[in-house]
């Protein structure tokens, strides 16, 4: 298929494309040229769904929070591999399921680990080097 | 498909043996609060690592592919697994010394080696790209961990994440590479790639272009990994930085097992466009050579010196690479084998001598330990000569296969560079040992006692050079065989 | 059918736009996000062939190549979080202990 005709079907959303974007700034143009407006401290603050905001925004997290997003995208990313099993699954017969079997069981141990390493504890304060404390500290 | 046959797990054996016991010292560590788990650990690790040595025999028993055609146990296989299961065993043994001296002691740091260890090992076994591309992360995630275990040295930490960005910046060409020659070839089977380039799906002249740029993209990658020129620069940094029995353990297995897939690749699969990588691995010989050496030249940081001496070291195994025969591998074979003894070695002694935070890694801090410290200090300088290549000596035979494998393919010029790269360093070399023996110590070092794991190490790592140096031909002769095995 | 060629042009940008901001950005984090773009650009590439040569392997190495890169991330946080504990910088022009 020749570039050109190709590139043909794609011209709706192209001209859609040029609309929402011209609409959106077209608006915000109109209104900032025309509009007139009061500041005050009120308005300028942050809107918190009706409550008072408290605080600066950029404020620091524990790093327990990492650690946690951290154990989070690996058993996010690991359970991937249940899906390709899955769809094939029948096929397998019992070698799929034991296989799998040992895959789970790899990756509960390295459950088991971090579990024991105290990363699920997020009320113990930060306990003292050498003992079993999460590994980043 | 409905069984894997038994011989495929004997196979892979020795990996199995090493994750199981990974596992066991990740749980080990997680459980209980017993105060002495790091010692226990590093018995389990010694324990998996000596099994696992022992395993590889079994692997050699049953050769032949396994699981799909994506791994392969023949004499290369086995070769590069027994010198790479031999570091690891050699660094647990330094770990013991060296770890409660930096109050360090854990078991995850064994672990780390050993999962590591699975990954090299099933790096120099497989002949399938993304199983090579898995097993390259698995040793290196590893090892980027390990370089930064003094974290609360900021040094140690830099240099893990150094060793971090510029390794997996290097991992994404190599996996670009791996993703065109799938495009080019429809495989990722080496052996299938070998074939199907020969009659490309791509189609003409363009097949052969998309390999050439994946075989480019794959150089990069790997010339990282085993810090060729001109892809050193971490190199010093994360050398420098890392735990000393870390640095040992990164300038070993790693690079072995590197070296080991740059051989299968660019020999078995692209080796249809060899005339035209083999001027990449001509130029970026040089560099590392002269690089590395001249670098080395400035160092007075032992660990950095060491690191340079690396990166020269990777420069005249290219060297053997590039002669483009059996007689090259196997020269390549055989001078890793050696490399790996010596330089671990050498970093097993500065180790002993670094004391807590490193603290005596300095040639000046050397002066004088020669008659304080005879035994340490004696085999230092053994390992220091035979980086240089004297005779009887490991080192003397691996640069002497390198350079016959170079002259056999007409190498001459590149040889000479060799030659004269080798003559530069004995410059750097000896410099140390001239600060062993006739200089005055200003500041009295701390004495390491001498242990039993430290004197095992040194045991080990002497009786191989040695051994290398006076009775070559075994191993050589081995090296031969599998090559050819490797090239069928 | 949007040609093979369109997919691997936008596969290389991507990686290039990676390699750029590996080279440019100063800050470790951003460095690492342009390490992920490439290694997504590859995804790209990989899912592109398999489409194209009707094999089913690409798109299960994308699977493989998004779980190492997950891993990377969580290896790599840590690193960096070892790295600001020690530092308190995430600026890599400050990661000058050790020079040549």
């Amino acid at each position: 298929m020749p570039a050109s005709s190709y590139m043909s079907n794609y011209v709706p959303i192209l001209i859609q494309l040029i609309l929402a974007v011209g609409l959106a700034v077209g608006l915000v143009a109109i209104s900032e040229l025309i509009g007139w407006r009061r500041r005050s401290k009120v308005k300028s603050a942050a809107y918190e769904c009706g409550i008072t905001p408290q605080g600066d925004a950029n404020r620091r997290f524990a790093v327990k929070f990492y650690l946690v997003a951290i154990v989070f995208i690996l058993f996010d990313v690991e359970a991937v591999f249940l899906l390709p099993w899955a769809v094939v699954f029948r096929q397998l017969k019992w070698l799929g399921f034991v296989e799998m079997l040992v895959y789970i069981g790899i990756v509960l141990a390295g459950f088991a680990y971090i579990w024991q390493k105290g990363v699920f504890d997020w009320n113990q304060p930060e306990r003292a080097e050498g003992g079993p404390a999460s590994p980043i500290h | 498909m409905s069984l894997v046959p038994a011989e495929f797990y004997w196979r892979i054996l020795p990996e199995l043996v090493l994750a199981g016991f990974g596992a066991v010292l990740m749980l080990i560590e997680g459980g209980g609060r017993a105060g002495n788990r790091g010692r226990l650990g590093a018995y389990v690790a010694l324990l998996g690592s000596l099994l696992a040595f022992g395993a590889v025999f079994i692997q050699a028993a049953n050769p032949g592919d396994a699981f799909q055609h994506m791994f392969r146990v023949d004499g290369f296989t086995v070769f590069f697994d027994f010198v790479i299961i031999g570091a690891t065993v050699v660094v647990v043994l330094l770990s013991m010394d060296y770890l409660p001296t930096q109050h360090l002691e854990r078991g995850e740091f064994y672990a780390l080696l050993l999962f590591g260890t699975v990954g090299m090992t099933f790096m120099v076994g497989s002949v399938e790209l993304i199983m090579i591309f898995i097993s390259l992360e698995i040793s290196s995630i590893s090892t980027y961990v390990l370089a930064g275990y003094r974290r609360h040295a900021p040094r140690s930490t830099e240099s893990s994440l150094k060793y971090f960005l510029l390794g997996s910046f290097a991992t994404a060409f190599f996996l670009y590479g791996i993703a065109l020659v799938y495009g080019a070839t429809g495989t990722t089977q080496l052996y299938d790639v070998a074939r199907a380039s020969l009659t490309p799906i791509v189609g003409g002249g363009e097949a052969d272009r998309v390999l050439l740029l994946a075989g480019a993209l794959m150089f990069i990658g790997l010339g990282f990994k085993v810090s060729a020129a001109p892809f050193q620069v971490w190199t010093p940094d994360v050398y420098e930085g890392a735990p000393a029995p870390v640095t040992g353990f990164m300038s070993a297995g790693p690079k072995a097992a590197a070296f080991a897939i740059f051989l299968r690749i660019f020999y078995v699969a692209l080796h249809s466009s060899g005339h035209a990588w083999f001027w990449m691995v001509y130029v970026a010989a040089i560099l590392s050579m002269c690089l590395g050496n001249i670098a080395a030249l400035l160092q007075t940081n032992i660990k950095r010196m060491l690191a340079y001496s690396s990166i020269a070291h990777a420069g005249y195994v290219l060297v053997a690479f590039a002669a483009l025969g059996p007689e090259g591998i196997s020269a390549v074979m055989f001078y890793l084998a050696a490399y790996v003894a010596m330089n671990i070695g050498a970093f097993a002694v500065v180790s002993h001598f670094a004391h807590r935070e490193e603290r005596y890694v300095d040639v000046k801090d050397y002066a004088g330990l020669g008659f304080r410290f005879p035994v340490p200090a004696f085999c230092l300088s053994l390992f220091l000569f035979s980086l240089i290549g004297v005779p009887l000596t490991g080192g003397f035979f691996g640069k002497l296969y390198v350079f016959r494998a170079a002259l056999d393919a007409h190498l001459v010029g590149l040889t000479v560079i060799a030659v004269l790269n080798s003559a530069l360093a004995a410059f750097y070399y000896l410099r140390v040992v001239v600060f062993l023996y006739m200089r005055q110590p200003a500041e009295e070092i701390a004495a390491p006692p001498m242990t039993g794991a430290f004197s095992l190490v040194m045991i080990a790592c002497v009786a191989v050079v040695i051994w290398l140096g006076v009775f070559p031909n075994r191993v050589l002769e081995f090296a031969s065989r599998s090559a050819a095995q490797m090239l069928r | 059918m949007i040609p093979l060629s369109y997919y691997l042009i936008l596969s290389a940008i991507l990686f290039c736009i990676g390699v750029a901001g590996f080279f440019f950005k100063r800050d470790i984090v951003s460095i690492f996000i342009s390490i992920e773009l490439m290694l997504n650009g590859v995804n790209l590439a990989f899912v592109a062939f398999s489409h194209a040569l009707h094999s089913i392997s690409g798109n299960l190495f994308v699977f493989f190549v998004m779980v190492v890169a997950a891993a990377e991330a969580a290896v790599g946080l840590a690193i960096i979080i070892a790295v600001v504990r020690a530092r308190q910088t995430l600026n890599v022009d400050r990661m000058d202990l050790m020079k040549l």
